[in-house]
């Protein structure tokens, strides 16, 4: 039993890392209705630029608010340099135009910080033991912040006058530009919660994984997607549930089936969910 | 000599690209199908022309290929070459038919997810392809025999060419024939086409399957030049590379397609070069990936400037004129 | 048209880069991707021996010089960055590739006649694959896996009063990584204590946990770890976080100061670990080469540091001596000296540097290079075998317990 519980808890700090990361995606899915590419490189920007943050003598909370405040400046400046202006183009272009900032992103950290995978500066924490039962630390505290950050979009979102004209553009973004709703300001605002909440991902995602690469936000990225789609595209809330689900079923997967297909499964479980629901579990707004 | 050996390796490699970019204009410029899988039908196409072709498992140029791979058949290299292509057809129809009813993104990922776990498959079924460690050894047709060493580079690029040339006819002759015709008014406006009583889901999966088998011929192709097949060739960002491709050819031709491979290809090979240039000489010393992420810093800015001063690609889709008294689609209309 | 302008020159540029006097020598490695610190670890030691070398007044008087081919860490570019060395640069020799990169690029080097003396390609696919082009200074994973098994069954090797008895094997699923497993089965087996489970697992994962586990529940005492740094920490921390209390064997890639780093002392304390060695008087080379490139460029010594020490040592020795026999410096002229400047003889002046070996060169003497990671004598497919050194990390450092010679692998 304690197997089942322990594998249940990495899944839901698994879960929690994809879910946090899935809902910025979606955030700026459901205004600008393209896959951003470059999306997981704000992770990596998070990520490396907390690791400066701490070398200065910031204490960890601390560096993370302000790395995720920077990111999220550095993600309104980006969209509006290469994204805006080709925002009528359509699709493909946006995907592409995406891709090649993610190159660039992420070689500017290559070339920055250099190849060699730094620390992530976390403490090494031993297991809560309660009998039998050990409760490791790192899931647990991933859990609880990805959920206070999920917890305050959502309240953001429903609550906020802000929020309230971020939901009008994502449901309908032409009618939304069309009727003054969605302004430069709810655009930048969509910009920056989405990289922000990125950054946040890619802290989350270092306290997991403790070495990081320039590589990690780029390679993390698919499973995010997968998350975003499983839940219904566009919608946060989708995205939260497509996540957990994604997230348990790779660990029950890799646990209990077979290890080696850790991944595959939660592809796996994509296919079959779009098979029944073609268009994701959920609505895709919000 | 060298310098012509270089070009000779680069343009084949390039033009055997193409036939895969030739393969995503027939799924995503005909029959508008977003497959972000592509690099799946180009490994099976690799594996099953290599394995065909190879020598049977107990004989003595089997143990010469590295051994340990259960499936050598002997067959011959073109026989092995074309039945990459079913190979790769036949899983291309698989895939398709569980995906056809998507619609774009979802279609997107859920071939990416599909192409993930073939490769799952490939590498960790080793008893088939030899996972991690490759099968080295996979024929290479009149090498060292009828054709010397040194030329056989030159022969191969005469081989590609041949063969390119033949799949883009069928492919400009497929475009312009009423299957053709169908796929562009199914990709435009697939409610209409139902409409018209167009059989959208069948005629989108037959694109896709076709597509599929052109990068398993592709796959083929590769494996011969260059004698070895490994499953760490396939990785998604192939997948990627063929994308970008079709976007610089112009996604509505299928010249385009090919010519936008060997664009591609030229971006990326030139930019290399730029670690010959002796002023970054004391960055390197400071951090030795700095000039190779320059190059992919200067290719990201590349690309995202030929998307934007070139949102058509180089060669833009060519429509002939409709028949007097057929329908027209709105693109025709705005030409 | 500005933008075939900008590529037009960009080439041309580089040809003519490529026209000049230098000695070129290839880096074919990966520089970005997944792999990017490979490249980044070997760069810095081929450059101070480039240094060296050119500060004593180069080949003849000629520069060597380094040209850098990024392999991306696929296949594809592998080779297209093996045509861009060998072909348009027209590269004398090459350090590198790795063991995925020289699938894509074999039959390139060998058709083209390019000496390569590799520091990172240990897969067991390269032992008997030719016999005239392709040398390593990193001992084929059949040797290290066996060195492993071979200190882990025996309590003299491990300096303490027991061996191991229930050994667990986990190997990533890379195509460095897979040749270890065979042999460590074999030689576990063969050295009378068979291991309980073999485990292959994805790699670059970003959590462990479930691989951990599936170790665990076999009970054992020591965790036999065949990954890359970054996986092999997170593997160790996953089994810490869910009580493991045995201990860990992990191979060379892993026996540096930087892994004690990345994985934090507190969980390596106390585990063992692998390092070629040349002999008895190795650890002084050793810090004297640790010395030496702190001087240079102020780090540590990485992973494949030594190897690629040795690997430019004896490619550019082996230059010297074709200027010095052959009257010239060509592809031929140095795969013809790689061997004349590393096996053994009885009249051969034993060098462990480039400036000695050039010295005794000039003198008239014959030299036998001894490198970091054993006496380096290539057997007739570029191989090398080494004694290697057991360590241990004690007070949270890479201390050395014992050291099995090469005839104890029997």
């Amino acid at each position: 039993m304690t197997g089942l519980l322990q594998t249940i808890i990495f899944g839901l700090a698994t879960g929690a890392v994809i879910s946090l990361s899935a809902v910025g995606l979606s955030l700026s899915y459901g205004v600008t209705r393209f896959i951003n590419f470059s999306y997981g490189e704000l992770l990596t920007l998070g990520a490396y630029l907390t690791v400066v943050a701490v070398s200065f003598g910031w204490p960890l909370p601390l560096a993370a608010l302000a790395v995720m405040v920077v990111v999220g400046i550095v993600g309104v400046l980006l969209a509006r340099q290469f994204f805006d202006p080709i925002l009528e183009r359509g699709f493909l272009p946006l995907l592409v135009t995406s891709v090649g900032l993610a190159f660039m992103l992420q070689n500017l950290v290559r070339m920055t910080f250099g190849s060699s995978p730094i620390r992530f500066p976390l403490p090494l924490l031993r297991p809560w033991r309660a009998g039998e039962l050990f409760l490791p630390k790192v899931p647990v505290l991933v859990v609880v912040i990805a959920i206070i950050a999920m917890l305050a979009v959502h309240l953001m979102l429903r609550y906020s006058r802000m929020g309230k004209m971020m939901r009008a553009t994502s449901d309908n973004p032409t009618l939304a530009r069309a009727s003054g709703i969605a302004t430069a300001r709810v655009l930048a605002t969509t910009w920056f919660l989405s990289a922000a909440i990125a950054a946040l991902g890619g802290v989350l995602l270092g306290m997991t994984q403790i070495a990081l690469q320039p590589i990690m936000g780029w390679s993390f990225l698919l499973v995010v997607f997968a998350a975003v789609l499983l839940g219904g595209i566009g919608n946060p809330y989708g995205a939260m549930l497509g996540a957990l689900i994604v997230g348990l079923g790779i660990e029950l997967g890799a646990t209990y089936i077979a290890p080696d297909y850790g991944h595959a499964f939660a592809f796996a479980l994509l296919v079959v969910v779009l098979l029944i629901r073609p268009r994701g579990l959920l609505r895709g707004s919000f | 000599m060298a310098l012509s050996a270089y070009l000779v390796g680069l343009l084949t490699l390039a033009l055997i690209y193409g036939v895969m970019t030739l393969g995503l204009h027939l799924q995503f410029g005909l029959a508008g199908m977003l497959n972000f899988g592509h690099v799946a039908f180009f490994a099976v196409g690799a594996f099953t022309s290599a394995l065909l072709s190879l020598p049977p498992k107990g004989s003595e140029a089997y143990l010469a290929a590295g051994g340990q791979y259960q499936l050598g058949v002997g067959l011959p290299v073109p026989l092995a070459f074309v039945a990459a292509g079913v190979a790769a057809g036949l899983l291309a129809l698989l895939i398709g038919a569980t995906s056809v009813r998507l619609s774009s993104h979802y279609l997107a990922v859920a071939t990416f997810a599909m192409a993930e776990i073939v490769r799952s498959v490939l590498t960790n079924e080793d008893w088939l392809t030899r996972g991690q460690f490759g099968i080295y050894n996979v024929p290479q047709p009149g090498r060292g025999g009828p054709i010397p060493i040194d030329l056989y580079p030159y022969a191969y690029l005469l081989l590609t060419v041949v063969v390119v040339g033949i799949l883009l006819a069928v492919t400009v002759r497929l475009t312009a024939s009423p299957f053709g015709r169908a796929l562009r008014a199914v990709r435009d406006d697939e409610v209409a086409a139902l409409a018209l009583g167009k059989p959208a889901a069948g005629l989108k999966l037959r694109a896709f399957a076709l597509g599929g088998a052109l990068a398993g011929l592709a796959g083929a192709l590769w494996t011969h030049s260059l004698g070895i097949v490994h499953v760490g060739q396939f990785v998604p960002i192939i997948t990627f590379q063929v994308w970008l491709a079709l976007l610089l050819g112009g996604r509505g031709n299928p010249v385009g397609a090919v010519l936008g491979a060997i664009v591609l290809m030229a971006i990326t090979e030139a930019t290399r070069f730029l670690g010959n240039v002796p002023f970054f000489e004391p960055l390197t010393r400071l951090n030795p990936s700095f000039v190779p992420s320059l190059r992919f810093v200067i290719i990201g800015l590349m690309l995202i400037a030929v998307v934007r001063y070139f949102p058509r690609g180089i060669m833009p889709e060519r429509l002939r004129p409709p028949p007097p008294g057929k329908l027209t689609s709105p693109e025709q209309d705005a030409a | 048209m500005k933008r075939t302008l900008l590529i037009l020159t960009t080439v041309l540029g580089g040809f003519a880069m490529a026209q000049d006097d230098t000695l070129k020598i290839g880096l074919l490695l990966p520089f970005t991707g997944q792999y990017d610190w490979v490249g980044a670890n070997v760069q810095p030691v081929a450059q101070m021996i480039a240094d060296e070398v050119n500060a004593s007044g180069g080949i003849d008087g000629a520069e060597i010089r380094l040209l850098q081919g990024d392999t991306e860490g696929t296949v594809d570019t592998g080779f297209t960055a093996a045509q861009k060395l060998i072909n348009a640069d027209g590269v004398l020799g090459l350090i590198g590739p790795t063991s995925l990169s020289i699938s894509g690029s074999q039959q390139l080097i060998v058709d083209s006649g390019v000496p390569i003396v590799t520091p990172t390609a240990g897969t067991t696919a390269l032992d008997e694959f030719n016999t005239e082009y392709i040398f390593r200074t990193v001992p084929s994973d059949s040797l290290g896996g066996r060195a492993i098994a071979r200190a882990a069954t025996d309590s003299e090797y491990l300096g303490t009063g027991s061996a191991f008895s229930r050994p667990v094997l986990m190997v990533a699923r890379a195509p460095a990584m897979v040749s270890f497993e065979e042999p460590v089965q074999t030689s576990f087996a063969d050295f009378g204590t068979p291991v309980v489970a073999s485990l292959q697992f994805t790699p670059d994962k970003p959590t462990y946990r479930s691989e951990a586990m599936e170790a665990l529940s076999h009970d054992p005492d020591v965790i036999v770890l065949v990954a890359s740094p970054e996986d092999s920490a997170r593997i160790m921390q996953a089994a810490f976080q869910a009580g493991y209390e045995g201990t860990w064997f992990v191979t060379q890639d892993q026996t540096t100061d930087d892994y004690i780093d990345l994985a934090t002392s507190a969980l390596v304390e106390g585990i063992y670990g692998l390092e070629e060695v040349a002999a008895p008087e190795s650890a002084e080379l050793n810090a004297t080469f640790a010395e030496r490139l702190k001087a240079y460029n102020g780090q540590d010594a990485q992973i494949f540091g030594t190897n690629t020490y040795d690997a430019m040592n004896v490619m550019a020795l082996a230059m010297a001596r074709a200027a010095r026999d052959d009257g010239e410096v060509t592809r031929a002229t140095i795969t013809a000296n790689i061997r004349p400047v590393t096996d053994p003889g009885a009249d051969k002046v034993v060098v462990h540097d480039f400036t000695s070996g050039k010295e005794a060169l000039e003198a008239g003497n014959e030299i036998d290079y001894q490198g970091l990671v054993g006496p380096v004598d290539f057997d007739e497919y570029g191989n090398i075998t080494a004694p290697f050194a057991i360590k241990r990390v004690v007070d949270g450092a890479w201390t050395t317990v014992t050291i099995l010679p090469a005839d104890a692998l029997q």
